[in-house]
């Protein structure tokens, strides 16, 4: 073994050097209003623009340049851990002394406790803004990306769209004319009745409009409390306009309750409408008869919402299963199926991004079943 | 069943959609004509009978038996009436196989109302033409119809008169009330007549 030789002099300098390399702020406060710092590394000055020595005289509080956003949230989540004696991690953003703000990210736990019960913290801090704007960059990307896709599948369905909002038109159409003769002729009773037939074919149009108007909006993002019910109806009825193109229906099996979901609505209808489109492709090559069904399930298993798609098609071919999600890999091999070859590669990465995952397998005798999970949100939150 | 079937020509309307054929059979009635409405193919196959007069119109895309099958189904069963396809975007080139198996016209969503009327002008004139000439053909006699058949194959009166076994004066007499009865008066024009009559 090696003896240790070294002065309590040779630690503090070792020590010193140790902080003065670290990418970051080591600090020991206690837990009160603002934080007033007893030590702090040299690192702060990097980090917050102010020195060391001007944190640990307590000229400037740590908790004056926290964000205001954010500081009641940093506070609550530091209290709840010391109160299980468990170390924290927050990412929080901070008002430096000059430039934008930044996002850091702290990681400390409960070393000491004075006499009146207060905690006293020691941790770690460092400048997590590079990575937070890399994050949010692909985060953009992927939603543009996300869109690009949303407006080429409205565009695939514009025929089954034109359908259904030219049946609506057509009755118009009609019943107006009519009406006009039937206000020549006088006949009064007859003409309330056509009148009250045109607005409800008029509505009739508009909620057609309304189904594929969220597929097309720009900004989608991130909600709490989203029903999944309504969320799953919505996109049934969007994805049913194909659907009588084919004359195929497509079945809910849904419990009675689900609870709430946080997740991008926009972006998960997208998928599951991805979903649905694909099955359906596949089960017209696989030649199903009209009235033939597709499956949209969901169910919550172990604090996670599953979501199923169950097609009755050629199912997943081996030579296809390995580059299923890979960009422009399209198993559609007619002209007028053929979409860019995104979708699915597109909904792993939305499903992804919302921390589940999206697997499928084939069924017997025949179909496929696409899934796909999302983390309901933990009951203390 | 049963039920005697009023002889007036009919529009007989098949769509799926209840609101198109509920303001169609609306428009079609305040301008006068008398409508039928049927939701399915199958169902119009199930009241079909030769007896019909008017015209037929029909959605393209329907659940079930769509247009098409339905205009193969009414050719299998010898239906001469005028058949009108409504098509929505996308259907056009079903369209145009259904007028090569002699579909009158095609009418594209949303249907401009007037031209729905023109078409089903032309087509209940066309069809009360087929429906005056085969009266007009049911007016001669049987011996008249005969001599008829065999002016329109060609014959010659001499040839017919040995045929039919009368004289030539008594073939002249038929010709000539056969034309009178047809309201034609050269040979061409009656064999033009007496071919569009023959069901």
């Amino acid at each position: 073994m090696t003896q240790l030789t070294n002065t309590s002099d040779d630690a503090q300098d070792g020590l010193q050097t140790l902080f003065k390399n670290l990418p970051g702020m080591a600090y020991r406060c206690v837990n009160l209003d603002h934080w007033p710092m007893s030590f702090v590394s040299e690192g702060c000055e990097a980090l917050c623009g102010y020195t060391s020595q001007q944190l640990e005289t307590q000229q400037v509080l740590w908790g004056d340049f926290t964000h205001r956003h954010d500081v009641a949230e940093v506070d609550r989540q530091v209290k709840s851990a010391a109160r299980k004696g468990q170390p924290f991690e927050v990412e929080y953003r901070i008002v430096p002394r000059t430039g934008p703000h930044k996002w850091v990210w702290e990681r400390g736990r409960v070393v000491d406790w004075l006499d009146d019960g207060t905690a006293v913290l020691e941790g770690f801090i460092t400048d997590i803004t590079s990575l937070r704007d890399a994050q949010r960059t692909v985060s953009d990307q992927r939603a543009q990306l996300a869109h690009v896709e949303r407006l080429n599948t409205l565009g695939e369905m514009t025929a089954a769209i034109a359908h259904e909002i030219n049946q609506p038109l057509t009755a118009i159409a009609m019943y107006s004319k009519s009406a006009q003769l039937l206000a020549q002729q006088g006949n009064q009773k007859q003409l309330q009745e056509v009148l009250e037939k045109l607005a409800q074919q008029s509505l009739r149009a508009g909620a057609v409009i309304e189904r594929m108007q969220a597929m097309s909006y720009q900004s989608s993002h991130q909600q709490d409390h989203i029903d999944p019910i309504n969320l799953l109806k919505e996109i049934k009825d969007l994805a049913e306009i194909e659907a009588q193109v084919h004359s195929y229906t497509i079945e809910l099996q849904l419990p009675h309750e689900l609870p709430s979901i946080s997740c991008d609505p926009i972006q998960i209808q997208q998928v599951i409408l991805n979903l649905l489109r694909n099955g359906m492709q596949a089960m017209q090559v696989n030649l199903c008869s009209a009235g033939s069904a597709i499956v949209l399930a969901a169910k919550v298993v172990d604090e996670q919402l599953w979501i199923h798609v169950r097609d009755q098609g050629t199912g997943i071919e081996t030579a296809m299963a390995d580059k299923l999600f890979l960009a422009f890999a399209s198993n559609k091999h007619t002209d007028k199926a053929a979409g860019m070859g995104l979708g699915l590669t597109i909904g792993k990465a939305i499903i992804e991004a919302h921390g589940g995952r999206l697997n499928y397998s084939n069924l017997r005798p025949n179909g496929a079943e696409f899934s796909f999970n999302l983390a309901l949100p933990s009951k203390h939150a | 069943m049963g039920i005697q079937r009023p002889p007036e020509p009919q529009v007989l309307i098949v769509d799926d959609d209840a609101a198109v054929r509920d303001a169609m059979s609306l428009w079609l009635s305040c301008n006068g004509y008398h409508c039928r409405c049927f939701e399915h193919a199958e169902d119009f196959i199930d009241h079909y009978s030769n007896d019909l007069q008017g015209c037929i119109i029909a959605d393209i895309r329907m659940p079930g038996m769509n247009g098409l099958e339905l205009q193969s189904h009414l050719n299998h069963l010898e239906c001469v009436l005028p058949l009108v396809f409504i098509t929505g975007h996308g259907t056009v080139p079903m369209a145009v196989e259904a007028m090569r198996h002699g579909a009158l016209d095609y009418l594209r969503k949303p249907v401009d109302e007037q031209q729905l009327l023109r078409l089903v002008e032309h087509a209940f004139t066309l069809d009360q033409s087929r429906v005056n000439q085969t009266q007009l053909l049911t007016s001669l006699t049987p011996r008249e119809r005969q001599v008829a058949e065999l002016v329109v194959d060609g014959l010659a009166n001499k040839v017919i008169a040995a045929n039919l076994n009368i004289s030539q004066r008594t073939v002249e007499v038929h010709r000539s009330n056969v034309m009178t009865k047809l309201a034609v008066n050269t040979l061409p024009e009656l064999v033009k007549t007496f071919l569009k009559s023959l069901p």
